[in-house]
């Protein structure tokens, strides 16, 4: 008999057994009859209607669901860039810290002379698709003394832009500028020195005057003639002036004491830095160096000249600066920051020079 | 006198009294329905309903972004199932399989034969069983509200590393669970011998 038969083969079992009673040929045992009750679950009793107009909620959900994902609801502008600097599809377009667009899609030009950027706009963000707007590919671009991996650990990279001015016609199509905008006029100042031996100095160094961070070494090669060491340093901003005639670099090592034990992790992983000391006296701007074996004996108690700076003053007026200040609320990324205090620091260097 | 009736959760069979409308057979000993008399339309209807809302509310869950992970400042949006494609893709050969196939395959059967059970009819008789055995194995393997389950607890337990947001679909997979499960639940296989 079939008691404790399994769900499953319950119901072959009627299929083939009791369905049809009449076939049963041996006589048939005393099975229970069902109870009958009132259906408590009123719900299946009720109407076909409540059941296709559930049918028919779930089609019109599901049809909304579609429609608002689908269809964007902001306007799609197109940005040309000689470089696409990694940027990829769903990268944020952003404006004072916050996200208003989003890359759609990004094509290499039918020509191959750069890329194009589709961005679909925030329909809070439209405001921005007019003319003379800038943009740009933000990107890690000093990484300062040993954060070089910066740029994969804080990952992303976005586009920036600022606004062009309020009464500007509409416009959906925008030349991207190679660099943000604070940089464009960029103060910063590569200069070259050449040593007989790099003494393990490495891109990403940091230069320092007075143990101050001024700037980064950005490349370490040997010349042509394997000769030297060719140590090329940005200088930032109002550092620049230090880069004149007469201005002596050389590699310092930290001196460990290992007496009083190691401190800081400074000295264990970024140790050597690219030391810098400026002539005493006026000089002309100059950007190659031939790098001192050893330090200048006397520098630290190198005096500020009177008129430091002077051979750089031709470019004093720095449109960078006029845009920096719209700058730094849309950037809030730990590199800016890096950069901002750097930048204070040179700015009260710079005073106290003067 | 309608014949003879096993009660789908204990086996024991029982002699069918005639139903008014309205009305429900229940079995004498575990108090399972057996059967019931609606007031209208065939019994089937309401399972047919709610395995058709399920069917359509599958795609958008599957098709839809279900997640809008921002890690570090990078946006990714993925569905269900370009989640299950990147993960192949990747070389995640196992773990892509069987997200594919409990995430989908499996689901899909699921509401497809209850569909067919309920109102499609496709299939002889005899093969109906088959299919509603089929059914009840792959219903087990359909994991949708377990994959829901686990999108919840990574919901809370990540949150706090990466952010999150969830997107279109979990509103349609959500309800596309429900109505799943409200179909078989009100699926009656009693049904399947019924009218033929
Ligand atoms: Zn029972």
């Amino acid at each position: 008999m079939p008691f404790g038969k399994t769900r499953e083969n319950c119901a072959i079992a009627m299929n083939n057994e009791y369905h049809d009673a009449d076939r049963v040929e041996k006589p048939v045992p005393d099975f229970p009859t069902a109870v009958v009750r009132d259906d408590r679950i009123g719900l299946l009793n009720k109407s076909n209607w409540l059941f296709l107009a559930l049918t028919a909620a779930c089609l019109g959900f599901a049809l909304y669901l579609g429609y608002t994902s689908t269809v964007p609801d902001g306007e799609l502008i197109t940005v040309h860039f000689a470089d696409g600097h990694g940027l990829k599809a769903e990268d944020a377009l952003r404006f004072r810290g916050i996200t208003i667009g989003q890359v759609e899609e990004i094509r290499l030009r039918d020509d191959l002379a750069g890329v194009d950027v589709d961005v679909r706009l925030r329909p809070d963000g439209e405001a921005v698709a007019r003319e003379g707007s800038v943009f740009w590919v933000e990107r890690p671009q000093l990484s300062l003394s040993r954060m070089s991996g910066l740029e994969t650990v804080v990952g992303a990279k976005y586009l920036g832009v600022i606004p062009g001015p309020a009464d500007a016609p509409q416009s959906s199509e925008f030349a991207g500028q190679e660099n943000p905008p604070r940089l464009r006029q960029s103060s910063d100042v590569s200069v070259l020195v050449r040593f007989k031996d790099g003494s393990g100095i490495e891109s990403g160094d940091a230069v320092k005057f007075r143990g101050v961070i001024v700037g980064e070494v950005s490349d370490v090669r040997l010349d042509e003639n394997f000769q030297f060491v060719e140590v090329r340093a940005q200088l930032v901003d109002r550092a620049k002036v230090l880069a004149q005639t007469g201005t002596v670099f050389w590699v310092e090592r930290p001196k460990v004491n290992f007496r009083d034990g190691i401190r800081g992790l400074e000295t264990l992983v970024g140790g050597k830095y690219l030391a810098l000391m400026p002539n005493p006296s006026d000089g002309l701007a100059q950007t190659e160096f031939e790098g001192a074996e050893k330090p200048p004996t006397n520098w630290q108690d190198w005096t500020p000249f009177s008129r430091i700076g002077d051979a750089w003053s031709k470019d004093e007026k720095n449109p960078a600066d006029a845009m920096s200040g719209e700058g730094e609320e849309v950037n809030d990324r730990p590199a800016r920051r890096v950069l901002g205090r750097i930048r204070e620091t040179i700015e009260a260097l710079d005073d106290a020079v003067n | 006198m309608s014949g003879f009736k096993a009660c789908h959760c204990c086996g024991l069979v029982h002699r069918m009294p005639t139903l008014g409308i309205g009305k429900v057979a229940v079995c004498s000993r575990c108090d399972t329905p057996i059967h019931r008399q609606r007031a209208a339309g065939k019994s089937t209807l309401p399972t047919a309903a709610a395995a058709l809302g399920a069917f359509i509310l599958f795609w958008p869950a599957i098709l839809l972004p279900i997640l809008d992970i921002e890690r570090l400042g990078h946006h990714h949006e993925s569905s269900i199932v370009t989640g299950t494609i990147q993960l192949i893709s990747e070389g995640s050969w196992f773990v892509g399989f069987v997200v594919l196939l409990f995430s989908i395959i499996f689901p899909l059967l699921k509401i497809m034969m209850l569909l067919e059970l309920s109102v499609l009819g496709l299939f002889h008789r005899k093969h109906r069983a088959v299919t509603y055995r089929l059914m009840e194995s792959a219903g087990k393997w359909s994991m949708m509200d377990v994959l829901l389950l686990a999108f919840l607890v990574m919901l809370i337990k990540v949150g706090s590393l990466v952010q999150f947001q969830v997107g279109p679909a979990i509103f349609a997979f959500v309800l596309c669970v429900a109505m799943s499960m409200l179909a078989s639940l009100m699926f009656d296989p009693h049904a399947i011998w019924e009218d033929a």
